[in-house]
């Protein structure tokens, strides 16, 4: 079995949580919430990890076994293998849904009139890469960029301070809505919620009592780092332009300037940048493929990774006509889906207590 | 539509090299080359039909009106 230290898993969940809201989710975060936003950060980071209280409380129980494996032990058959399957559709499709907005953004700022699937089938081709080394490779390429990545960013916020209406800070203070709070939490919360992948990868780490210790760290660093860019941005545009443009991130990387001579340092920072969102999708892609490996009894999961990147990249082409498609998909139903898949582990966890339960009260009779 | 064939004919003879040489079962070459398959057919038809139905179209189906009610 491949190992995979705590450090690591720290290190990588902050990258996990980092890359993509504050890349592609700030503005509809900022619309819903405005001045509120920190605060519902802070109360998505608390789900999290309450969530993942019980992703590992049900992990523990068989720390050495695949969710894939044991899940026939606590739901019958016939409803586990097709939980598996939907497991398996929806991860292969958030990490399609990623790449989409990737590919997007890539086209929009960088390479106009590029057509998506280039861009699609160059980046599937590095996931699939990737994916094929396994988990350990790739929480080991996830532990080096993290001190590049925040780096780059604790640069960009300290050079962009000179350009901050300070006085905006005040708003944080006196602008609450209730509603903002709710809304904003109800999109959020899901995001956070991608900590399920602890499920899948559980049998990959070492030191297994510790890993409660390093979701916190992580949801706590993850908090912060998201919350100061996210603070950022309302200083520098204030709620209003934030929400309105598509990424809010690379207008205010955009606004560093160095003593007047170095300009234009986007194409660098957002290049540091991308590289968390390819662990992102590479992290969500492998869980996909380890599932069907699993499902099929197979041994080695290689041989499928070329042919269900190919699909990855055909569905990121096929999912919506245009950016506005994805926009409304992200903004009005993902969501409440989210919610369903991330609610499944709670109900094997209740069914594998109440099993339990019943065991022991049959040996102690 | 020339690129997904020649991509996946460099495929099939790079995972049958790869499956030859880990000596993996006759199964083993059917469940990879069969998912193979699957992946080439759903590439080819998005290439050739556009608005093929994607898992999108039902989570918007289903989840859509839900989110609709819970947020107002």
């Amino acid at each position: 079995m491949e190992q995979v230290s705590q450090n690591q898993l720290l290190l990588l969940f902050i990258l996990f949580t980092f890359s993509t809201l504050i890349g592609f989710g700030a503005n509809h975060l900022i619309y819903t919430s405005q001045y509120d936003s920190f605060l519902v950060l802070c109360i998505s980071g608390l789900a999290e990890v309450i969530f993942a209280f019980f992703v590992i409380k049900l992990a523990k129980r068989r720390p050495n076994k695949f969710f894939a494996h044991y899940g026939k032990d606590i739901l019958p058959t016939w409803i586990h293998i097709p939980v598996m399957v939907l497991y398996f559709v929806s991860f292969l499709q958030i990490s399609a849904l990623i790449l989409r907005e990737y590919e997007d953004f890539i086209v929009q700022t960088y390479l106009p009139r590029t057509p998506n699937w280039a861009v699609g089938v160059m980046f599937g081709i590095v996931v699939a890469v990737t994916a094929r080394l396994g988990f350990e490779n790739l929480f080991r390429i996830a532990q080096g960029l993290f001190y590049l990545c925040i780096l780059a960013n604790i640069g960009n916020l300290a050079l962009i301070g000179k350009e901050l209406q300070w006085n905006r800070l005040m708003a944080f203070i006196t602008n609450h809505s209730g509603h903002g709070i709710y809304a904003g939490s109800y999109f959020l919360i899901p995001i956070f919620g991608e900590v399920l992948v602890l499920l899948f990868i559980f049998p990959y780490l070492t030191q297994k009592h510790k890993t409660m210790k390093s979701i916190i760290w992580g949801t706590i660093f993850s908090v912060l780092f998201i919350g100061i860019n996210i603070v950022w941005l309302l200083l520098l545009f204030g709620p209003n332009l934030t929400s309105h443009l598509t990424y809010p991130m690379l207008e205010m990387i955009r606004y560093v300037r160095i003593a007047d001579f170095i300009q234009n340092l986007d194409h660098l920072l957002i290049s540091i940048w991308a590289t968390t969102v390819f662990i992102k999708i590479t992290v969500v892609f492998t869980i996909a493929v380890q599932i069907l490996t699993q499902l099929l009894g197979l041994k080695d999961h290689r041989p499928l990774t070329f042919s269900l990147a190919a699909v990855m990249v055909a569905l990121s082409v096929n999912m919506a006509s245009g950016s506005v498609d994805i926009t409304n998909f992200y903004t009005q139903s993902w969501a409440t889906f989210s919610y369903c898949l991330e609610a499944i582990p709670l109900l094997y966890l209740v069914v594998d207590t109440i099993k339990q339960a019943a065991k022991k009260k049959e040996h102690g009779r | 539509m020339i690129l997904i064939i020649l991509g996946f004919l460099f495929l099939f003879g790079y995972e049958w090299i790869y499956l030859k040489n880990k000596n993996r079962k006759k199964r083993t070459y059917w469940i990879v080359f069969c998912i193979m398959g699957a992946s080439f057919f759903y590439c080819i038809s998005t290439a050739l039909f556009i608005h093929i139905p994607s898992p999108v179209d039902l989570i918007q189906f289903f989840f859509k009106p839900i989110q609709q009610k819970m947020i107002g």
